[in-house]
């Protein structure tokens, strides 16, 4: 038994679907380390009855982070953390993120999330996932 | 074996006794924030609203056992089946009119459930050494007995009693032909396909629940449930084919000593069924008071829609890949609209089917 054992989280009701819920939950555990290179993750059928989704909807999030390098999918042995060197990144990735963040921090903002907070919640989210 | 009267007669009382107690302590056993399958808050049973409801639940349930139990009764005494069949009746009806009637008086309390999943992310197998031997050998046993019986078939009288009265007089013969020699092991066979569904699906269909995972390392229970359903399965086998094969051999004495036996294990295995699910499978809070955990999502009030839950208790999803799923008054409950739930009542149904249709 392993009190360490990563535990991902969806909300049935939310308006972002299922699998965009699991490619992020997946990918933020990834980016922290909590996964290491040849960790084998639950099987599709597996993760998707633990969920109560359709076993198509764990496949496409386990796709779309294969795709990304993360992951690699081997009939019959499942999902397994891939050894993943970080690209370099790109003009365009870098202005996509500026743009998204801009836009999250202006919402919270709005919402009255004082300014020192914001900027401290970025800066321990980018430490915990470093 | 014939049992005297009274015996009968305090045996089923002694039913009505138990049936009564587990309608007394059910309410107690689906985690604290579930009331008679109602989403309430977690200090709403010890509230004196919550209170009055449960003591008032126990009323109408006591009396309902004690009169359907009390005619129960009566009808055995007398010899009457009707009144065993209005006893039983009203023993399940009042139940439910009782459950129904506290979660009425419970819903203006009603809470959103939590709509939230969470799956640990560790790998592991849910295969079991010898898997399918272990799910087909009743099935060979099954079937090996059909083979000495057709080898020795001329042994088989050509009539033979299948049922009797309280006082052991045969009431219902059958005579040998296919479906009267086969015909109880064919009914085994589709009453074991189906709990071998069960099995299955307790391995490879079943939601893993956060707090058994911290209680058990495993979610053993899950594990522990598909041997004691490979166990039962087992018995079942045994005990029609023990039946059935004792036909050609025509000895009282043998068929009084196998009745015992299977008699013995059926009450072997049902306690141990008891065993399981009360000492791990009643319901989130047990566990939870082990660890003294606080509430976390698993054990709130399953993440799902409220619609999907009918009658508060019975889960019904076609769209959700669980055949067991965390349950609101035991620690598991069935995915009613589950493919092997359907096929799991479709097979007993054709069981029961062939039984009454050859047999009553």
């Amino acid at each position: 038994m392993n009190e360490q054992t990563p535990i991902l989280r969806i909300d049935l009701a939310s308006e972002r679907p299922a699998y965009e819920q699991i490619v992020s939950g997946l990918r933020m555990l990834l980016v922290s380390g909590r996964f290491q290179p040849q960790d084998r993750l639950p099987s599709v059928r597996q993760l998707a009855v633990d969920l109560g989704v359709h076993h198509n909807t764990v496949a496409e999030a386990y796709r779309v982070l294969a795709e990304e390098g993360w992951l690699k999918l081997n009939r019959g042995r499942g999902a397994v953390v891939a050894d993943r060197h970080g690209p370099k990144p790109t003009p365009e990735a870098e202005e996509k993120f500026r743009r998204v963040l801009e836009e999250l921090v202006a919402k919270a903002i709005a919402e009255g999330v004082p300014r020192p907070t914001v900027i401290r919640r970025i800066l321990a989210v980018s430490r915990k996932l470093a | 074996m014939v049992l005297p009267h009274k015996l009968w007669i305090v045996a089923t009382f002694s039913v009505g006794l138990l049936a009564g107690m587990l309608a007394h302590v059910w309410p107690q056993w689906a985690p604290s924030n579930v009331y008679f399958g109602v989403p309430v808050r977690p200090d709403y049973k010890a509230s004196s609203e919550g209170r009055r409801v449960l003591h008032w639940y126990r009323v109408q349930a006591w009396l309902h056992v004690l009169t359907g139990f009390g005619l129960i009764s009566l009808g055995v005494w007398a010899g009457h089946s009707l009144y065993i069949r209005i006893g039983a009746l009203w023993f399940l009806v009042g139940l439910v009119v009782a459950v129904q009637w506290a979660r009425k008086n419970v819903m203006p309390s009603r809470i959103t459930a939590e709509t939230t999943r969470e799956a640990t992310l560790d790998f592991r197998s849910p295969h079991v050494r010898g898997e399918p031997a272990l799910l087909l050998g009743p099935f060979a046993l099954l079937g090996t007995t059909a083979m000495f019986l057709r080898q020795d078939w001329a042994e088989i009288s050509a009539r033979f009693p299948i049922r009797s009265d309280f006082n052991g007089h045969a009431t219902r013969w059958v005579y040998r032909s296919p479906l009267g020699v086969y015909g109880p092991l064919l009914i085994a066979g589709f009453i074991c396909a189906a709990i071998s569904l069960l099995a299955y699906g307790s391995l490879h269909r079943a939601r893993r629940v956060e707090a058994d995972r911290r209680v058990q390392g495993r979610g053993d229970f899950l594990r522990r449930q598909y041997f004691w359903l490979i166990g039962f399965n087992y018995w079942l086998a045994l005990t029609f084919s023990a039946m059935v094969g004792m036909l050609p051999i025509r000895n009282s004495h043998i068929s009084s000593v196998v009745g015992i036996f299977t008699g013995l294990a059926f009450l072997a295995l049902i306690a141990s069924g008891l065993v399981l699910k009360f000492t791990q499978g009643g319901g989130g809070r047990q566990s939870n008071d082990l660890l003294n955990l606080p509430l976390n999502s698993s054990d709130k009030a399953e993440g799902t829609l409220e619609d999907y839950w009918k009658g508060g208790v019975f889960y019904f999803n076609r769209n959700d890949p669980a055949l067991f799923v965390p349950g609101r008054g035991w620690r598991y409950t069935m995915n009613f609209g589950h493919v092997m739930a359907f096929s799991f009542f479709g097979l007993i149904a054709i069981g029961v089917t062939i039984a009454v249709a050859a047999f009553w």
